[in-house]
């Protein structure tokens, strides 16, 4: 039986993991400023899957993550997030937000320092998250010499040091170009194949989440509901070279086809 | 190099070339000396009174860069203690304000009935005048934190003392150096503007010579405040510059 509260300091304790990782029931959330963002949500999602949320600019997917981050509470409805402690989550923003007096293995260390393990620990993890994300030669320069998609990943490996059940990401790739997104796109798809921790990437590119998720969550225009919830049939790894696939292809044509037909329903 | 040196050299073109001119001047009676002293007589001031412009310029040195460091010193701890909270910030932000706007002329009289004549009030009138810049950026630095980043703290249940020395106060760095890049210039003022009030220093020989109409020892006391003024800013600068490279990392 599971049992649903408002999202609190207490839902980051201890608990019994469940078959959900994510469960939202009937979730609002209204900002004073902006009004209704998120109307009636309702998703569970699977520990372990790779969950992508795909919506337009302004759509409340940020806000839809910030939820689950704990950054934010809803107005109204339950929402339950397993985690098996406060710190069980890594979260990677729009930007990298580095600090950019810290060297990276530093910045990288950050969460395990505030959590406040010893530093030797701190630097013997800090080096090997680095190395995840193939960063373990520079972990002594500054943010300042790093070119942006570095950044990124020294901001990917600091989501991952305190080795979360539970990565969410948003919109981490969007300031990227566009071979450095493909390659991020593709290690941060075997990173999750090797680690199979939950992942929920939000984008407001449709290639994107075709490329990286298991399963897609099209919301709508604000205030937001899931219109679609879209399995994706591609295989497990995935490499740049999927994206000319005619497989690819095929399910790209089924999500435009999907947000064709809602476009024109109107938001009714 | 070449570059580095004719901008060295450079400023001091249009100082000969005024010295030549006031030289001319003089020579043929076209202003008085004890309006305008020929250069010459400066400079054979400086030769003559060396010793005594030597210990008023420590003086007046010690007392600027005392009070800057108590500045620098309290002023980002009076920031800090702002930041803490709205209720701190606007019941007292105002008073702060007051150390920008008060003429310190106007109460370098009051500061010597308070604290008497000599090096003691020379460094509190220096202090006065130089904190507020300093309040002000520190200020400002540690409200930019980065909303991002203050989430990120928050996600892992930082405590307010550790976003306070772990994030706000390393990413106001930047903004402490400029506030007491400003400060450094008022420092001086400050300095000499109080010894021209509790004696001693710079001031001192500027308000001693004055009444006894020695304009060459004014303007050598002068030019002497303003060139260690500007040594001071000039050593803040190369400090600030190797502290600012330190944090942010070069591309060389």
């Amino acid at each position: 039986m599971v049992k649903f509260k408002n999202i609190d300091k207490g839902i980051f304790a201890k608990m019994t993991i469940g078959p959900e990782k994510i469960l939202f029931q009937n979730v609002h959330k209204d900002f004073q400023s902006t009004g209704k963002v998120l109307r009636d949500l309702n998703f569970t999602a699977e520990s372990g899957d790779f969950v992508v949320l795909l919506g337009r600019s302004g759509a409340g997917k940020s806000t839809l993550l910030r939820l689950i981050a704990g950054l934010e509470e809803p107005t109204q409805g339950n929402l339950k997030i397993n985690l098996n402690s406060a710190n069980d989550r890594g979260f990677v923003f729009q930007e990298p937000h580095l600090m950019p007096w810290r060297n990276l293995i530093e910045n990288v260390g950050l969460p395990l320092e505030l959590i406040g393990l010893p530093q030797n620990e701190i630097s013997k993890r800090a080096e090997a998250a680095l190395d995840q994300v193939q960063l373990s030669g520079v972990s002594h320069l500054k943010p300042s010499e790093l070119s942006g998609g570095m950044k990124m990943r020294a901001s990917l490996a600091r989501a991952l040091v305190a080795e979360p059940s539970l990565l969410l990401l948003d919109e981490p790739f969007a300031a990227l170009d566009e071979q450095t997104r493909f390659k991020l796109s593709e290690d941060l798809r075997n990173l999750w194949c090797e680690k199979r921790i939950t992942v929920v990437f939000v984008t407001h590119s449709v290639q994107e989440a075709c490329f990286l998720g298991n399963r897609i969550l099209i919301l709508s225009e604000k205030p937001s509901v899931i219109k679609h919830d879209i399995k994706i049939n591609l295989p497990e790894r995935r490499k740049t070279q999927l994206r000319t696939d005619p497989v690819f292809n095929n399910e790209l044509k089924k999500i435009y086809e999907l947000i064709g037909s809602s476009g024109s329903e109107g938001s009714g | 190099m070449k570059n580095s040196l004719s901008k060295i050299l450079l400023p001091f073109i249009p100082l000969l070339l005024i010295s030549v001119v006031a030289e001319m001047l003089s020579k043929y009676g076209v202003v008085a000396p004890y309006i305008l002293p020929p250069p010459s007589d400066i400079l054979a001031s400086f030769m003559n009174d060396s010793s005594e412009y030597y210990s008023s310029t420590k003086e007046t040195v010690s007392a600027a860069l005392l009070g800057l460091v108590l500045a620098g010193i309290t002023g980002v701890l009076v920031a800090i203690l702002f930041s803490t909270s709205r209720l701190i910030e606007r019941s007292l932000y105002p008073y702060a304000t007051f150390f920008q706007t008060v003429p310190i002329v106007s109460i370098a009289p009051l500061l010597v009935i308070w604290f008497g004549f000599g090096f003691r009030t020379v460094v509190i009138s220096s202090f006065i005048v130089s904190i507020f810049p300093v309040i002000a950026n520190t200020f400002a630095g540690l409200r930019a934190t980065d909303p991002a980043l203050l989430d990120l703290f928050k996600l892992y249940g930082a405590t307010r003392l550790n976003v306070l020395f772990k994030l706000r106060l390393p990413q106001a760095v930047p903004q402490i150096l400029t506030g007491l890049k400003i400060s450094t210039g008022l420092a001086m003022i400050g300095a000499v503007i109080g010894e021209f009030i509790a004696g001693g220093g710079l001031g001192g020989v500027i308000d001693a010579s004055r009444t006894q109409q020695r304009l060459d020892k004014v303007f050598a006391a002068v030019l002497l405040a303003s060139f260690s003024g500007l040594l001071l800013l000039f050593l803040l600068n190369l400090i600030s510059n190797s502290i600012l490279k330190k944090w942010k990392g070069s591309h060389d």
